[in-house]
């Protein structure tokens, strides 16, 4: 006998599929929800815990811009105890089919593309969410406010700083809370009421809104063709959400969010004995705090094996930081070796990076931005690929690319002094 | 190593171990930050290549059964072949009792051995620590052509009351065979690790059992000395069978030297253990923490250090822990002192309490609470939640 639902079937629909190019060089070998965070997790791990603890078992994930890291994440669901005989965790990729081969060119698409697959499904109610959203949400109080609200769509919500509002979709209400307009990215926002990009709809309006739209409208999208039209049908309501949540859309947001991980009263706390974010979790040792360690203001995961002083930082599983070394405000991803005597300030250094001896990288202020991409890196970080490799005694500035797995004499050459000066991109 | 059975004898008693022991089997206690004992032995296995382990235990199983379920953590979850599964006693058609010995354990789950295609048994502790690949001394037994070999190391001064002696000729043969004779004798210590021919081990235990002997040392492996090919695989490296808190407490604090005689994160021969989903642990700006092992989900804002710290652990600004031993969930609040002691799983330490052992070491049991400004050591203050003290 199944327990009863305190409303009907919800299935979730994860949007997992973006390229998140704004995360630059943490995306170009994975897709933006599987990029690392706060240490051992990865940014999906959010939306997948909030799934499991507010009893979601029903996931989708639909996926589009290199999956592999995502699945290998992922796997069957198990972590999630989303591997089960009915529901559980499935992936939708595009695919061909008889009558349609398309690329998902936008959200509401990406549903239209597996129409036939919500049309079998027997939920009562759809629950879209982005993969790439930190925060620690309760669904079953969105969807019972949506059940009670008798409307079509409810839209999560919540106030922004004002002068942030031009990045998000800008709702407006009346005094009774209504809402009477909707604006994607207004240049001059008229209210701080952020759209989360979360959504619950019902059945039959998405299947008839799909159907209605999606065959002439191959880059359908929530946001910018949808919510609209359901403001002006009056279809719409929202749901308040107080808490903590950052879209990690940028390196200044993936920066400031690890920034809200820290302190002695966190903006975001990580570990909630009753909200605990669930993760795939590899077998690791223990961190070692060796003999002359200082790790100071710092989250370090385990298998990390500390010589050094760390200040700061955020240290994902099994980081080396060696004797006499340095880590300040960093972002320091699994497996990445610190040689003794490095200086790394104010860097984002991703997995299984090695920085040989007395390296330094980094530094205080924000510089003149990239060369390369001024948008991407503006503040001072600088950003470390997957696998490089740095020589000992190299020196790089702030706001530099890095992706060299091998420094060959090319290299070498284009950097005499072996310094990397700031705003440098080499992509070697 | 697929012609391997594995039978864990885990019923080791807890006794030495003090409150550790109370609650949970000797296999199921916790060590070094993040694993159980157990642990070493099935990892063991695993990086040896044996699939098919049974863990024979009766001593409150509860704990080391969570802690193995299906044997996950282990790749030991098997659909086909082999895997991992913990047998206690059972009632059945023909007799229904405890575990009355070791022998006893094996001959109640005879029809396992004997339905197995394995031609060989090799039976271990299930809480020991050390790691020792079992190919070797398994290779030993074949090329040897021995119906048991027995893996020893040299003996030791003490050893006379605490091991199986054996005295072992210069071919390696075992001419002599003495159960904790209290006295020196022969040159191998056993540590409990036997391979046997599977035919000769049954043919044991029934023999065993018609004499009513209920021992494998006594009744089975002794018996062979002299009758049989009975050889040794002597093992140099570091082992520890952990006999009481003081040898738990020194084994624990040499995970935190430089170099230290186990390593847990050694990619060659890793420790598996079950792990739930935890949070990088967060050092305080004021934190002082050196010579430490820290696993996950903690928040540590004071001075530790030479000290071993599990899951979810919380020290607060201003609290000293020095060459401790604290289990999960343990919380120790500001200006609280902790020395020379083992906190078992949730023990909560208040503001400038004292928990300091001197030559005996303080253990302070599961849920203990010790009030703030108490000394644990003199007072009779310490709340233990739950068990009678």
């Amino acid at each position: 006998m199944k327990a009863a639902r305190p409303y009907g079937r919800v299935a979730v629909l994860v949007l997992a599929g973006g390229r998140g190019e704004r995360l630059d060089l943490l995306t170009t070998l994975r897709a933006k929800p599987a990029v690392p965070f706060g240490g051992n997790f990865r940014i999906i791990d959010f939306v997948l815990s909030n799934c499991f603890h507010s009893g979601l078992t029903e996931v989708s994930i639909l996926t589009q811009y290199l999956p592999r890291s995502l699945e290998d994440h992922l796997g069957f669901g198990r972590d999630w105890d989303l591997d089960r005989r009915e529901g559980g965790l499935q992936y939708l990729h595009p695919h061909r089919g008889l009558e349609r081969s398309n690329w998902y060119g936008g959200t509401a698409n990406a549903l239209y593309e597996n129409l036939q697959f919500l049309l079998e499904s027997r939920a009562d109610h759809f629950l879209i969410l982005s993969g790439d959203h930190i925060y620690r949400m309760d669904y079953r109080e969105l969807v019972a406010q949506h059940e009670a609200s008798l409307m079509q769509v409810t839209v999560a919500v919540r106030p922004v700083d004002l002068a942030q509002a031009h990045h998000f979709g800008i709702f407006e209400t009346d005094t009774a809370g209504r809402v009477v307009d909707f604006a994607e990215k207004p240049a001059r926002p008229r209210s701080n009421l952020a759209s989360m990009g979360i959504y619950v709809i019902r059945r039959q309006f998405l299947l008839d809104t799909l159907r209605d739209r999606g065959a002439a409208e191959p880059a359908l999208d929530f946001g910018r063709d949808l919510v609209p039209d359901w403001v002006a049908q009056g279809q719409l309501a929202l749901f308040n959400f107080p808490g903590y949540w950052l879209d990690v859309g940028t390196l200044d947001s993936y920066v400031q969010a690890h920034r809200d991980l820290l302190g002695v009263e966190p903006v975001f706390r990580l570990s909630d004995p009753e909200w605990p974010i669930i993760t795939r979790a590899p077998q690791r040792a223990p961190m070692e705090l060796a003999h002359g360690a200082q790790v100071l203001d710092s989250l370090v995961s385990e298998g990390c094996h500390i010589h050094g002083r760390v200040e700061r930082s955020v240290l994902g599983p099994g980081v080396r930081v060696g004797a006499g070394a340095l880590v300040r405000d960093a972002i320091v991803m699994e497996d990445t070796l610190i040689g003794a005597q490095c200086r790394v300030e104010r860097c984002i250094v991703d997995k299984r990076v090695e920085l040989g001896e007395g390296c330094r990288l980094g530094g205080e202020g924000a510089g003149d931005g990239n060369a390369d991409k001024p948008q991407v890196l503006r503040g001072g970080f600088s950003l470390i690929a997957k696998d490089s490799v740095l020589p000992p005694g190299w020196t790089i500035g702030r706001n530099v690319r890095w992706a060299v797995e091998t420094v060959d004499a090319a290299i070498s050459a284009r950097f005499p002094g072996q310094q990397v000066p700031d705003g440098t991109s080499c992509l070697g | 190593m697929d012609s391997v059975l594995t039978m864990i004898l885990a019923g080791g008693s807890p006794d030495g171990l003090g409150p550790l022991g109370r609650d949970r089997a000797k296999t199921a206690i916790p060590f070094g930050g993040r694993y159980r004992l157990i642990d070493f032995s099935l990892s063991n296995c695993v990086n040896s290549g044996l699939r098919t382990i049974y863990i024979l235990t009766q001593y409150n199983p509860r704990s080391l059964r969570r802690h193995v379920r299906l044997g996950r953590p282990w790749d030991l979850d098997r659909s086909i072949t082999g895997g991992v599964r913990v047998l206690l006693p059972y009632s059945g058609a023909h007799q229904t009792s405890w575990y009355r010995g070791t022998a006893d354990a094996l001959l109640q789950n005879l029809d396992i051995i004997r339905r197995s295609t394995s031609r060989y048994v090799l039976i271990l502790s299930g809480d020991h620590i050390y790691k020792m690949d079992y190919r070797e001394l398994f290779h030993r037994h074949i090329v040897t052509g021995a119906r048991l070999t027995v893996g020893t190391r040299l003996r030791r001064h003490g050893d006379e009351h605490r091991f199986g002696l054996l005295d072992v000729d210069p071919r390696g043969q075992v001419v002599g065979f003495r159960e904790k004779p209290g006295e020196p004798y022969g040159t191998d210590a056993s540590m409990g690790i036997y391979c046997f021919e599977k035919d000769y081990l049954i043919q044991g235990l029934h023999e065993a059992a018609a004499r009513g002997g209920t021992d494998l040392v006594r009744e089975v492996v002794m018996p062979a000395v002299g009758r049989e090919s009975v050889t040794t695989y002597r093992f140099d490296g570091y082992w520890e069978d952990v006999p009481d808190l003081e040898a738990f407490y020194r084994a624990n604090l040499l995970l935190v030297d430089a170099a230290p005689p186990i390593a847990l994160d050694d990619p060659g021969w890793p420790i598996y253990t079950h792990m739930e989903s935890e949070s990088p642990t967060w050092f305080g700006p004021e934190a002082e923490v050196e010579r430490c092992i820290v696993a996950a989900g903690g928040r540590i804002a004071g001075r530790v250090t030479d000290s071993v710290l599990f899951p979810q652990v919380e020290v607060a600004p201003g609290a000293i822990v020095q060459g401790a031993v604290l289990f999960s969930g343990c919380k120790v609040a500001a200006g609280a002192r902790v020395h020379r002691a083992i906190l078992d799983k949730g023990v909560r330490i208040g503001e400038g309490a004292r928990v300091v052992g001197t030559e005996r070491l303080l253990v302070l049991p599961k849920g203990s609470v010790v009030p703030a400004g108490v000394d644990a050591a003199t007072s009779g203050a310490v709340l233990v939640r739950g068990v009678e003290r």
